[in-house]
């Protein structure tokens, strides 16, 4: 495959902890379901503590650049409150779950055979609550709606770079036929003409099924990457399936381009196909620390400690959880938390690598500037970062950094690097205003 | 439950900045074995007491500046033991503790520890050495020279001559080039074995902690360029024994790698090294210092920092384009010409000091070789004259350096004459007379006595009492002329 993109990093992957196992989904007594788990603005709540709510119903929406939320179970609110969540403090719908599922009348499925536009897709979009379930939450609507008649190409990126997380496996694995059917109906809605399923070579097992389902396809590609942490990242993989690049600053859609991850385009096909809203989705609970890793189908909003309870529980001496991969999720410091719709991984460690040392100091290896998968110099960032100089952050290029944490990875001398980072870039939107 | 919940990542690689100390600490341990082998315990206790002073001195530096003592990362060992194998064995133990504060205090300390210096600390500290005793760090001990582990050396008798010796007065050296390459002691410390400094630099480039490009840069312009600007016979020759003498190799191996000091991107350290191999060759022929490799690197240090901005700054996040920005330029420009404006200060500030040092040195070693003098004056070697380097005139007589060649290189001698011609004292300043017939004439005391008290003509006595060797004529010539010449100057005084 060409062109590769330079740096980046390998290490042991760790993904046969989890890898094609999957487990009886929890059936969580109650859901804390966020009105917040998407980028833009917090849905407002529909409901108040005592009201019946149905499986999939409208809990919580907002105008603007925001997202709905539906109930993930049927039941009656308990209430309506700040709930600890990943992230911190969030205004929560707690619901008792009945047991029964009983489903909201106005789900409906579109027919197979319609043509979707681009306009009905995003509709569909915005309605069923779908975020980019790989990524920051953005709304798959808006992400949608603006390259509407101006890509050429849809990307499905299945690369799953992540140590650990083996959810997106599961979906290539068991849901191939739907991920292409759903690639089919995103690339003919935007008016696009390729349709590429992006995977890492690394996996063997994925590359084969993908292979297996794309047979007798022939209007959909395949796109086997090299396996390099950290590949899924949208400027890389634009680079690597089309040759081109994403400007200094830009989004794929720049380059003509629209990507989804792929539990995103399964959320998709389901909504269209079945009718139902973002409510549940795969997530790799995994880690030494649990004893036994899985994938689980699981309810947004159930809670951690169901998940690892359904997985056999957590060894006395975990370290560390950490909710999504370990590269890049974020570490919680209570089971509490519930699941939301981007929630890819539980991820429990038993040693901490990472702890902080007592004096991080950079010694300029310049083993940073070699693992970068987007060419910065982080150990400069790191400098100029500290002294909040905003004219050569900008000149560096911070604003291009993906927060791969490639750099801290490798970092000897153990400094924060991506935490670094992203204050540099508050430091640099502030200074552009 | 016990769980941390700091920033991503949340795991990262095993590599620690004490490893890589570490793994220098290893590379670095074959050049210093064989230097202790070379010779014997005095180079160990050097090392010792350059580790010592560099941890010790690091400790309280942290201490006094409320930093986290950064010991553990094993930085200071680094620097201490990088020190002492920059170092002769010869040298006086208070200079290395004066060396190695500096490297760690005011070159690694006050920049903010490490990473943040712009020199390399263990070649500023032996700038700063040279500077004021240029004397301990150019006077080498000689092969097996039983060097006493304590007290201070007198380097006069335990000076020999290096090859690099040799190579700056444009000849090959006499020893074998294989020889040369697995040992040769008579240097630096850790430059006793070319093959020890190649063992210590493959074991880091199989740890990939070095940055090789560095090295091969340095020394492929080096060694391109000696074989252009050959002296002798044959280019390639001439090219070996430049890489193989003085401290190229191991400076490039060690010092001109160095994290801190270097840049960090492809271009530049090619760049980098170039610029080191081309400032090397540039010292070494232009005879400005007696080893260039320690200032080519330190002129070469203070531009990394923009070597990489010139040419590392990548413009695009998946295109290799790279763009070459000197907007900046002039403010290295002008920091060149401070730096030399210091420089050029500080050598003047301290040629006053020299020359009370100078004078102090005299009257000491001078006074007793003529009795009754005590000023001392340099004046001007007449015109036309060979071999007579120097001439000191005090009241009672003139002491006049003169060379003469010898067996392998030219033997240099002290010789004090009175006004009335009569040869009082005697030295002997530099001799590589070692491995030849004769070497031991060189410094011994009966021998070189029964010049004293003759008017320099008197050469039946020396031809007499010793078999004639070329050494021992070497140095009959040698006192003669001295002699002669003093004899010439009063006789022309009189006549005034
Ligand atoms: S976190 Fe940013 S600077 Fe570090 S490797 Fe990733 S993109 Fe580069
Ligand atoms: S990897 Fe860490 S120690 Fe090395 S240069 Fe980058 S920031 Fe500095």
């Amino acid at each position: 495959m060409e062109p590769v993109f330079s740096g980046g990093i390998r290490f042991a992957l760790k993904k046969n902890l989890s890898a094609g196992k999957i487990g009886t989904s929890p059936v969580p007594e109650t859901v804390v379901i966020p009105l917040k788990q998407h980028a833009g603005a917090a849905a407002s709540p529909l409901v108040s503590a005592g009201d019946t709510v149905r499986f999939g119903q409208k809990i919580g929406d907002a105008e603007g650049l925001s997202l709905p939320v539906h109930a993930s179970v049927s039941g009656y609110v308990e209430a309506v409150e700040e709930r600890p969540c990943v992230g911190g403090s969030t205004l929560c719908v707690v619901i008792r779950n009945d047991g029964f599922d009983t489903p909201e009348p106005t789900l409906e499925a579109y027919s197979r055979k319609a043509q979707l536009t681009g306009q009905a897709l995003r509709g569909i979009l915005r309605d069923a609550g779908i975020a980019e379930m790989g990524g920051n939450g953005f709304p798959a609507y808006a992400k949608l709606g603006a390259v509407i008649g101006k890509a050429d190409t849809l990307i499905v990126n299945a690369c799953e770079p992540e140590p650990y997380v083996t959810a997106d496996e599961v979906l290539l694995r068991n849901h191939c036929p739907e991920i292409i059917e759903g690639a089919r109906l995103i690339r003919d809605a935007i008016g696009a003409v390729r349709a590429v399923i992006a995977v890492s070579e690394g996996r063997e097992e994925v590359v084969k099924s993908l292979r297996r389902g794309l047979k007798d396809v022939s209007d959909v590609e395949a796109a086997i990457l090299p396996d390099r942490y950290p590949q899924g990242a949208d400027k890389l993989l634009v680079a690597a399936v089309t040759g081109r690049e994403v400007p200094s600053g830009g989004l794929p859609m720049d380059a003509g381009c629209l990507v989804f991850n792929i539990a995103t385009v399964y959320a998709i096909t389901q909504a269209v196909y079945v009718g139902l809203p973002s409510v549940e989705r795969y997530v790799s609970v995994t880690g030494e620390a649990v004893r036994r890793p899985r994938n689980l189908l699981v309810r947004v909003g159930t809670s951690f400690a169901d998940l690892v309870e359904a997985c056999g529980g957590l060894r006395e001496d975990v370290r560390k959880i950490v909710a999504g991969g370990p590269m890049t999720g974020r570490a919680v410091d209570s089971l509490a938390v519930p699941v939301t719709k981007t929630t890819s991984a539980v991820v429990c460690l038993l040693s901490d690598s990472a702890a902080e040392t007592a004096r991080p100091s950079c010694v300029r290896c310049g083993k940073c500037v070699d693992a970068c998968p987007v060419n910065l110099d982080p150990l400069f960032l790191y400098r100029y970062a500290r002294t909040e100089d905003a004219e050569e952050l900008k000149a560096l290029r911070l604003m291009d950094c993906i927060e791969c944490g490639a750099c801290a990875y490798v970092c000897p001398g153990k400094l924060p690097l991506v935490e670094t980072f992203r204050a540099g870039k508050k430091i640099l939107k502030e200074a552009a205003v | 439950m016990n769980v941390n919940v700091p920033a991503s990542p949340h795991i990262r690689s095993g590599a620690s900045t004490t490893r890589i100390m570490l793994d220098m600490v290893l590379a670095l341990l074959p050049s210093l074995i064989a230097g202790i082998l070379a010779f014997g315990l005095r180079a160990l206790l050097v090392t010792l007491v350059s580790v010592g002073t560099a941890v010790a001195g690091e400790t309280l530096y942290c201490l006094i500046a409320r930093k986290n003592v950064s010991v553990p990362d094993l930085s200071a060992v680094v620097t201490g033991l990088l020190f002492a194998m920059v170092l002769p064995a010869s040298v006086p133990y208070y200079i290395v503790i004066l060396g190695v504060l500096f490297a760690v205090v005011a070159v690694k300390g006050i920049a903010g520890g490490l990473g943040e210096n712009t020199f390399n600390p263990a070649l500023a500290g032996r700038a700063f050495l040279m500077l004021l005793f240029p004397v301990y760090l150019t006077r080498f001990a000689a092969a097996g020279a039983a060097l006493p582990p304590g007290g201070f050396m007198n380097v006069d008798i335990a000076a020999s001559a290096t090859p690099l010796a040799a190579l700056r007065a444009g000849q090959v050296p006499q020893t074998g080039l294989l020889q040369l390459f697995l040992w040769n002691p008579a240097g630096t410390i850790g430059g006793t074995s070319a093959a020890a400094i190649l063992a210590g630099f493959v074991y880091l480039l199989a740890r990939r902690v070095v940055r090789f490009r560095i090295p091969v840069a340095y020394l492929g312009t080096f060694a391109v360029l000696t074989f252009a600007f050959y002296r002798g016979e044959n280019p390639l020759t001439w090219m070996l024994y430049s890489l193989l003498s003085g401290g190229v190799l191991f400076g490039a191996a060690f010092m001109a790698s160095d994290y801190s000091s270097s840049p960090v991107h492809t271009r530049a350290q090619w760049l980098f090294g170039a610029g080191c191999g081309i400032l090397t060759v540039l010292f070494r022929y232009s005879g400005l210092f007696p080893e260039g490799v320690t200032y080519a690197i330190l002129l070469m240090n203070p531009l990394s920092w923009h070597l990489d901005r010139w040419f590392g700054r990548r413009t695009s996040a998946v295109r290799a384009s790279r763009k070459a920005d000197f907007s900046d330029a002039w403010k290295p420009a002008l920091a060149v010409v401070l730096a030399g404006l210091v420089l050029f200060g500080a050598v003047t500030g301290l040629r006053g000091i020299r020359k009370d040092m100078e004078q102090a040195y005299y009257r000491e070693v001078f006074g007793r070789m003529l009795p009754g003098s005590s000023t001392f004056t340099e004046i001007p070697v007449e015109e036309g004259e060979t071999g007579i380097r120097k001439v000191v005139k005090g009241e009672t007589g003139y002491v006049v350096e003169v060379a003469e060649p010898g067996y392998v290189d030219d033997i240099v001698l002290v010789v004090s004459v009175t006004n009335e011609g009569m040869v009082s004292g005697l030295a002997v300043k530099s001799s590589s007379e070692t491995y030849g017939l004769g070497g031991e004439a060189a410094s011994d005391v009966d021998f070189l006595g029964q010049f004293l008290g003759t008017y320099g003509d008197d050469t039946g006595k020396a031809d007499a009492l010793t078999g004639a060797t070329e050494t021992t004529e070497a140095v009959a010539r040698a006192v003669r002329k001295a002699a002669l010449y003093v004899q010439r100057l009063t006789a022309a005084g009189e006549g005034r």
